[in-house]
C-alpha cells in the first residue's frame, strides 16, 4: 500500500535502513543511513523498531503527497519542512493526513534529513537490507534515488487508526539532546593500520590541520582539502586492504578522504586513521565548506562513546502539547492535545 | 603462530599476513606467483574457518591479497572478544597446499570498441595488440579478492610481458563487463563506473546480479580463463 507520492524529487532522496551486513566479501558495501542516530531517533519517534527503513534526504528535500493517514517524524538536518502550509515539527512525531503535502526546502544546517513513517518504508529487502546502493543500482526504491511520481510503499497491514494511542501522540526527542550542526566539527579517530607508513611528522599533520570538506563529497566518501600535504611510504601500486566507513585514506595528492557508507569494502590507499563510529554522524552532516579537525582516541574509549551514543539516540519524551490536522471527507479538523494529568483534546473544525 | 591483528576503527580488524609493501621504485607487485598462490590458498582457508557459522556480533569476513578483514558490531561484542574469535578459529593452522579449484571460463571480445585501451597498451609495451591478447588469454588466473565494486574480481598473475602501471588519470566511465589489466592483475568491471585500469576487452557475462541465488559470479580462490571471441 502506498503512503505517499513524490511530487518533486529534491536533490537526493534514498531509502535507507541501518545497512547491509554479511556481503562485504562480494564487494557489496554496507550502505545504510549516513547518520545512523538520526534515523534511529526518527524511527523511535513514530513507534518503529530502530532498524526500519526511512528516507535519507540530502541537501534539499522532496515534496510528498500523502495518500493515506501516516504518522511521521523528521530528524537530522533542518530543511524547513512544511506540512499543508505550516512548519512541520522536527524531532517529534506528527500526523500526516491523506491529501496533505509535506515539502522540504534547502538545508539550513546539516546535510541530511531523515523521514521515518510508522510501519517503515516497505521496499523489498535485497541481500538482507532495504538500503539503497546507488552505484550498484540495487536496494531501496528500485536501486535508485526517488523521482517525481514514485510512490513510497508502506506495510499494507499497518492501520494508523489501530495503533495504541501512546504510539501515535507527542513522542519527541529532548531539545537539549538534539545535535547542533555547527559547520566546524571535531571528530575522534583511531590510528590506522598503516600508521607506520607515515612518519610522526606526517601523522601529526593530520591532527594539526584544519580540513575543509570539498564539493566532491558524496555517500561514498568525504574528500578533504587542507594546507598540509601528507606523505606516506606506501607503494604507488599497493594492493587493496579491507576498509570500513570512517577509514581515512591518504590519496597520492597527500589529501585525506574519509570513507562513508557506500564506499567499497577494500581500498588500496594507505589508511592513516579511522573515525570512530560514535562520531560518524558529524561527517554525514558536514557540507562542502565545513571544517573538520581530528583528535586521536583509542578503541576502548570509542566503544564506550558508542554505547553512550546509542543510549542517547533512544531517549523519548512526551511533548506537553501535540497539534495535528485531520481531514475526513470535506472537513478539516485541527486537533490540539495537551498532556496534563489527563488528555485534554480540543478539536476545531 | 602469532597473528598480526590491527584495528580498523572500532568495528573492524584486519589480520595481516605480511607487511604492507613500501615504495620500492618499481610500482608493481612482485611476480613470485607461487608464493602468491600459497598465500592466497592460506588466506582462502583461514577465510573459510572464520566465515563458517558466524557468531552473533561478527558481521562480515573479507579476504584480501595478504590480509583478511573481520567486521564486528561493537555494541554486541568487545574488540577483545572479536580478537579472541579470530585466534580461536585460526589456532593450529600452519598453512597448506593450494586446493585445486575448477576453472571458470569468461568469454571476451578483445579490442576495438570493446577494448579501447588495447592499441595504446600494446604500443607502450612494445607489442602488437595480437601479442597482448595472446598473453592475456593463454593463462589461467586465480581470483585473489573481490572488491572495488560488487563482484569486481582481482585476479593474477599476468604475464610480466603485459604489466603496466595504472592510468595516471582514471577514465570517467568504463563500460560494464570491461576486462582490464593493471600491474600484475586483471579484473572485470561489473558496472559502468570510473576506472584506472587499461581496458582491453569486454564480456557479456554478468559479474554481479543481486537477484541471483549466488549474486556474485566469482569468489576468492576461483580459477578463471578468458575465452577469446572473434
Amino acid at each position: 500500500m502506498d503512503a505517499a507520492q513524490i511530487i518533486h524529487p529534491g536533490f537526493l532522496a534514498t531509502v535507507q535502513d541501518l545497512g547491509r551486513f554479511g556481503y562485504r566479501h562480494l564487494g557489496v558495501p554496507v550502505s545504510g543511513a549516513a547518520d545512523l542516530w538520526a534515523l534511529i531517533t526518527a524511527n523511535l519517534m513514530v513507534g518503529n523498531e530502530p532498524d526500519k527503513a526511512g528516507l535519507e534526504i540530502t541537501m534539499a528535500g522532496p515534496g510528498l503527497l500523502f495518500t493515506k493517514d501516516c504518522l511521521a517524524a523528521i530528524t537530522g538536518a533542518d530543511m524547513g519542512p512544511i506540512i499543508s502550509g505550516s512548519p512541520a515539527p522536527m524531532w517529534e512525531s506528527f500526523l500526516c493526513s491523506a491529501g496533505e503535502i509535506l515539502s522540504f526546502g534547502y538545508r539550513k544546517k546539516g546535510c541530511r534529513s531523515y523521514l521515518a513513517i510508522a510501519g517503515g518504508i516497505d521496499v523489498p529487502k535485497v541481500m538482507g537490507s532495504r538500503s539503497t546502493f546507488l552505484a550498484g543500482g540495487f536496494g531501496g526504491f528500485r536501486g535508485r534515488h526517488l523521482a517525481k511520481g514514485d510512490c513510497i510503499p508502506l506495510r499494507p497491514d499497518l492501520d494508523i487508526g489501530k495503533l495504541p494511542l501512546e504510539n501515535i501522540l507527542g513522542k519527541r526527542y529532548p531539545v537539549n539532546k538534539r545535535p547542533e550542526y555547527s559547520g566546524r566539527i571535531t571528530v575522534r579517530i583511531i590510528s590506522g593500520i598503516d600508521r607506520e607508513l607515515f612518519s610522526d611528522y606526517d601523522y601529526r599533520k593530520l591532527l594539526h590541520t584544519e580540513y575543509m570538506v570539498t564539493a566532491q563529497s558524496n555517500r561514498m566518501g568525504c574528500q578533504l582539502e587542507g594546507n598540509n600535504i601528507i606523505v606516506s611510504r606506501a607503494a604507488a601500486e599497493a594492493e587493496s586492504f579491507p576498509v570500513t566507513p570512517g577509514s581515512i585514506q591518504v590519496l597520492p595528492s597527500g589529501k585525506p578522504v574519509i570513507l562513508l557508507h557506500d564506499a567499497q569494502s577494500t581500498g588500496g590507499y594507505p589508511q592513516i586513521g579511522c573515525v570512530i563510529s560514535a562520531d560518524m554522524w558529524k561527517i554525514a552532516q558536514a557540507v562542502p565548506g565545513d571544517t573538520i579537525r581530528f583528535v586521536e582516541t583509542d578503541v576502548l574509549t570509542a566503544g564506550r562513546l558508542l554505547e553512550d551514543k546509542f543510549k542517547e539516540a533512544k531517549v523519548v519524551e512526551i511533548a506537553k502539547e501535540t497539534r495535528f490536522c485531520l481531514n475526513t471527507g470535506e472537513n478539516r479538523y485541527e486537533v490540539n492535545i495537551e498532556h496534563k494529568d489527563f488528555l485534554d483534546i480540543k478539536i476545531t473544525g | 603462530m602469532d597473528l598480526d591483528i590491527r584495528f580498523i576503527g572500532d568495528s573492524a580488524m584486519v589480520i595481516m599476513y605480511r607487511e604492507k609493501q613500501e615504495y620500492d621504485g618499481t610500482c608493481v607487485m612482485p611476480p613470485d606467483e607461487d608464493k602468491i598462490r600459497r598465500e592466497t590458498a592460506r588466506i582462502g582457508q583461514d577465510y573459510l574457518r572464520l566465515s563458517t557459522d558466524l557468531p552473533p556480533g561478527i558481521t562480515d569476513i573479507v579476504p584480501c591479497f595478504s590480509s583478511i578483514g573481520v567486521y564486528y558490531n561493537p555494541i554486541l561484542i568487545s574488540p577483545d572478544e572479536a580478537a579472541d574469535y579470530i585466534r580461536q578459529r585460526l589456532a593450529g593452522n600452519a598453512g597448506a597446499d593450494p586446493a585445486e579449484m575448477g576453472v571458470i571460463s569468461v568469454p571476451v571480445r578483445y579490442g576495438g570498441e570493446f577494448g579501447p585501451d588495447l592499441q595504446k597498451a600494446a604500443r607502450v609495451l612494445g607489442l602488437t595488440p595480437e601479442d597482448v591478447i595472446h598473453e592475456h588469454s593463454i593463462k589461467t588466473y586465480t581470483v585473489w579478492a573481490i572488491g572495488f565494486l560488487p563482484g569486481f574480481p582481482y585476479m593474477g598473475c599476468l604475464s610480466p610481458k603485459i604489466v603496466l602501471p595504472r592510468k595516471d588519470i582514471p577514465a570517467p566511465r568504463v563500460a560494464a563487463g570491461s576486462v582490464a589489466i593493471a600491474g600484475y592483475q586483471t579484473g572485470i568491471y561489473p558496472y559502468d563506473s570510473p576506472g584506472g585500469w587499461h581496458i582491453i576487452g569486454r564480456t557479456d557475462v554478468k559479474m554481479f546480479d543481486p537477484e541471483r541465488q549466488e549474486p556474485c559470479l566469482l569468489k576468492p580462490g576461483d580459477r578463471v580463463r578468458f575465452l577469446r571471441l572473434e
